[in-house]
């Protein structure tokens, strides 16, 4: 037993009672994960709602966030309004260890968010330095790298850049680069980057082989969330959003034949699959998606639960939760 | 994340001052330090463009030889070779395992980088040629 003053026995409280909530919800999630990914892939291709599939996703890798969040705000109320003594009192070694893993846990997450940051930030001032800028129609300019090889890539967070590759602007038809352009700005609407830098960021806690794939399914459902807010429901946008996929992997094939680059296989085999899906996703074009109830639901069912906490009851029953782990 | 195999080493990039200073050397051919700082269409300190030169020859960018105890630099490849080589190296490393690619956050079209089965890629552009062609058949107010 170790004697803590009043603030750090409070900050240590919330260190603890979050990575206690942290540790739960991640048991939760690895538990639920399995089960929708399984349902994902019995949809595969006729996934009528992709944004919902993917918001779903989202909520469930981030969970823990979320649950580590609610039980340490609740602990902390019950705390700050029911712990009348202002001195210092004994703290148990589970306690401060407890305190001491949360405390690393918040610490990576925030050294992963800084360096996706950073990296990001280092990338566009690369290619900054390098690229010209074009001026876009009802956007920000894009970045023309001068590059024969195709990309067309939002690249980060605060202010995310539209970056086309010389050569993909000299093959593409304006028909076609719109219809890129838009399932770019598509992932910026949605906000992907941001998404993206949070699933990256929070820890798996030794979970990692049940979440990661949540992360993967995300990665590839947000493609086809944003192929359909690209086409928005138009036969001849989904179309030309298809014809720019196809011109894509044909650039790509060919400049990994004629350079000297011999390497990558981000999805292996998996490559062909999944753009064979996306095309025929485009092909059958589907009616831009209405409100999603379940969403809603959820949404107001978190928001009862956080009311919920601030019961008197609620907050009597977290103390005692509190006084059992501090001690 | 997901799992790759290491690029090849790109050929270097050229920060703004080393491009101008290449372009010197690609349009006039073997120049000591001061023909260089002559050249360039800013004024710039003797020592700065020493400096700029031989962290290009440290690169591999260019050659030289020493003359009257002076370095005389020249480019070891032609814009059209050094051009030729970094077409695809740029885009390649931003797929690749390095960072700051690796942990940047992009959002592509489609990782394009990839070898597609030439058939799969003829068969699917085939189906879009039909889409396209019984859309273009269809009354053109029905487009949507």
């Amino acid at each position: 037993m170790i004697s803590l003053g009043y603030f750090p026995r409070l900050i240590c409280l919330l260190l603890a009672t979050g990575m206690v909530g942290y540790t739960a919800g991640t048991l939760l999630a690895s538990v639920a994960a399995p089960r929708a990914l399984r349902r994902l892939e019995r949809a595969g291709t006729r996934l009528e709602h992709p944004d919902r599939a993917v918001r779903w996703l989202l909520g469930l890798r981030l969970f823990p966030l979320f649950s580590g969040g609610l039980f340490a705000v609740g602990c902390l109320s019950s705390f700050l309004w029911l712990e009348q003594g202002r001195g210092a009192e004994q703290a148990g070694v589970g306690f401060l260890l407890c305190a001491t893993a949360g405390a690393t846990a918040g610490g990576v997450m925030l050294a992963r968010v800084a360096r996706a940051a950073w990296s990001s930030r280092r990338l566009l001032r690369r290619i900054a330095a390098e690229a010209e800028e074009l001026a876009m129609p009802q956007a920000a300019p894009a970045l023309v790298i001068a590059d024969a090889a195709p990309l067309l890539a939002l690249a980060g967070v605060w202010r995310p850049r539209l970056l086309v590759s010389r050569g993909l602007l000299d093959a593409l038809t304006p028909e076609q680069l719109e219809a890129g352009l838009r399932h770019e700005r598509a992932h910026q609407r949605a906000g992907d980057n941001w998404k993206r830098l949070l699933l990256s960021s929070v820890p798996a806690l030794g979970l990692g082989s049940r979440l990661t794939p949540v992360e993967r399914m995300w990665a590839r459902l947000v493609e086809w969330s944003a192929d359909e807010g690209a086409a928005s429901g138009d036969r001849l946008r989904s179309l030309s959003l298809a014809s720019t996929l196809i011109t894509l992997a044909r650039l790509g094939s060919h400049s990994l034949q004629c350079s000297t680059v011999s390497f990558l296989a981000q999805f292996g085999a998996g490559a062909d699959r999944e753009l064979a899906d996306r095309v025929q996703r485009l092909l059958a074009v589907r009616s831009p998606a209405g409100i999603d109830r379940w969403g809603i639901g959820a949404a107001i069912g978190g928001l009862l639960l956080t009311a919920m906490l601030f019961q008197p009851a609620i907050l009597h029953a977290l103390h005692e939760v509190v006084e059992v782990l501090v001690h | 994340m997901l799992g790759f195999r290491k690029p090849a080493s790109p050929p270097p990039a050229l920060g703004p001052l080393e491009q101008r200073v290449m372009e010197v050397l690609w349009r006039r051919g073997n120049c000591n330090v001061r023909q260089v700082v002559e050249q360039l269409p800013h004024a710039l300190a003797y020592t700065t463009v020493m400096t700029t030169l031989d962290r290009l020859f440290k690169k591999g960018l260019l050659d030289r030889e020493k003359e009257d105890r002076a370095f005389v630099y020249g480019p070891r490849l032609s814009r059209a070779e050094w051009e030729r080589q970094r077409a695809g190296q740029f885009v390649a490393s931003f797929f690749g395992s390095a960072p700051p690619a690796r942990q940047a956050l992009v959002s592509y079209l489609l990782a394009a980088v990839e070898e597609y089965d030439a058939g799969l890629l003829d068969t699917l552009t085939h189906e879009i040629q039909i889409r396209r062609s019984e859309l273009e058949a269809a009354d053109p107010s029905d487009k949507t």
